[in-house]
């Protein structure tokens, strides 16, 4: 069974969605990526990246396909990475312009959370950005991230010095945005 | 302040040396290795992770030298070379003498004279109040606290990240010609 939000699902890379993929990368405002890449990015290089993957039980990052549950569009790919065993992950998302302002990002950012804090037990979420994208701050925001660190115009993109944010949020504030569901997770650490 | 200077790490011999003192309990959770778990670790594993921090591409990793191997420092722009990080770790049968404050100096002039850095960060466990402490008698500005980055004896602690911009070196560097 796929990660189910209430608007899209989670779920793997299948090779149609490397199309996706590459247009993703290859668009200076989807590319979700703080330093600017070259937009030259192939479906075979998108291939290599991630079909080398292996099996494996213990898995420190995983990638995922955003695809809506109404029509079943693909809208994106959100992934976590850098993941200490029942401590804390670092994450990131592209949505397709098409889907902004949608709800669809939102969601599937949460459906994320879900399992990282439900299912792999984490105490603390990461994720970076750049101050110049308000759109993406406000979005992290209402998700209950928080601003841990600026790093001031640590970032040269679209002609203009921005700061590097490095954003956090802990188990028990997601679990607090969330009063439906119960965290029966002991941590002795607090 | 001690004649020191930063150079290559050139041997067998330096590595060692670099492990003998980075296995001093003192340090751990403070060793500046990449990926490096806070408990006592193996000459052996201390040995791999100095040799592979030696060979990193972007980045440079330098014996601190004032005589003899005292310390390690390393500067790191895998993110981006526009701002690096970096960490400076001195043996502790050496500390108190202004090693680490002379080899921040020497890396801090390295990078803003020859790279494009235009701030140089750096994070400290906020459990370690040596380090926090020097880190602002260098004039390092805090720019946030990442949560909960690691446990220690029975609680989370945070990581405090400090910069030093371009224009604050300017400031510092003019001030000691």
């Amino acid at each position: 069974m796929p990660l189910e939000g209430d608007l899209v699902r989670l779920r793997e890379i299948r090779e149609s969605d490397l199309d996706l993929f590459a247009e993703l990368r290859n668009d200076l405002e989807m590319q979700a990526w703080s330093r600017t890449l070259p937009p030259d990015y192939t479906i075979e290089m998108i291939r290599r990246r991630y079909w080398d993957r292996d099996f494996a039980y213990r898995r420190t990052d995983a990638i995922f396909i955003i695809e809506t549950k109404d029509k079943e569009e693909v809208a994106g790919m959100i992934s976590y990475s850098d993941l200490v065993d029942r401590m804390e992950a670092t994450w990131g998302v592209a949505v397709h312009k098409r889907f902004w302002g949608t709800g669809v990002g939102h969601d599937a950012a949460d459906t994320l959370l879900h399992f990282l804090f439900h299912e792999l037990g984490l105490r603390v979420v990461r994720l970076w950005t750049q101050s110049g994208n308000e759109r993406a701050v406000a979005a992290f925001e209402k998700l209950g991230f928080k601003v841990a660190v600026r790093a001031p115009n640590a970032i040269f993109k679209g002609g203009q010095y921005v700061d590097n944010l490095g954003m956090d949020l802990l188990r028990e504030e997601w679990y607090a945005l969330h009063p439906d569901l119960e965290d029966s997770l002991e941590d002795p650490f607090r | 302040m001690p004649d020191l200077k930063l150079r290559p790490i050139e041997s067998e011999d330096d590595v060692a040396a670099i492990a003998t003192f980075l296995a001093d309990p003192s340090l751990v959770g403070r060793r500046g290795l990449r990926d490096d778990r806070p408990v006592p670790r193996s000459m052996a594993s201390l040995v791999r992770a100095i040799e592979g921090m030696a060979e990193k591409e972007l980045g440079e990793t330098w014996v601190v030298d004032s005589g003899g191997v005292v310390g390690m420092v390393s500067a790191d722009w895998w993110w981006d070379a526009m701002s690096p990080w970096v960490h400076v770790v001195i043996d502790p049968q050496h500390q108190r003498h202004g090693h680490g404050t002379m080899a921040i100096r020497l890396v801090l002039d390295h990078l803003f004279l020859n790279t494009p850095a235009h701030i140089v960060q750096g994070g400290v466990p906020g459990w370690d109040d040596e380090g926090l402490a020097f880190a602002e008698s260098l004039g390092a500005v805090e720019m946030g606290r990442m949560r909960r980055v690691g446990v220690r004896e029975g609680a989370y602690f945070d990581e405090v990240d400090f910069v030093i911009t371009r224009d604050m070196w300017e400031e510092e560097h003019a001030s000691r010609r």
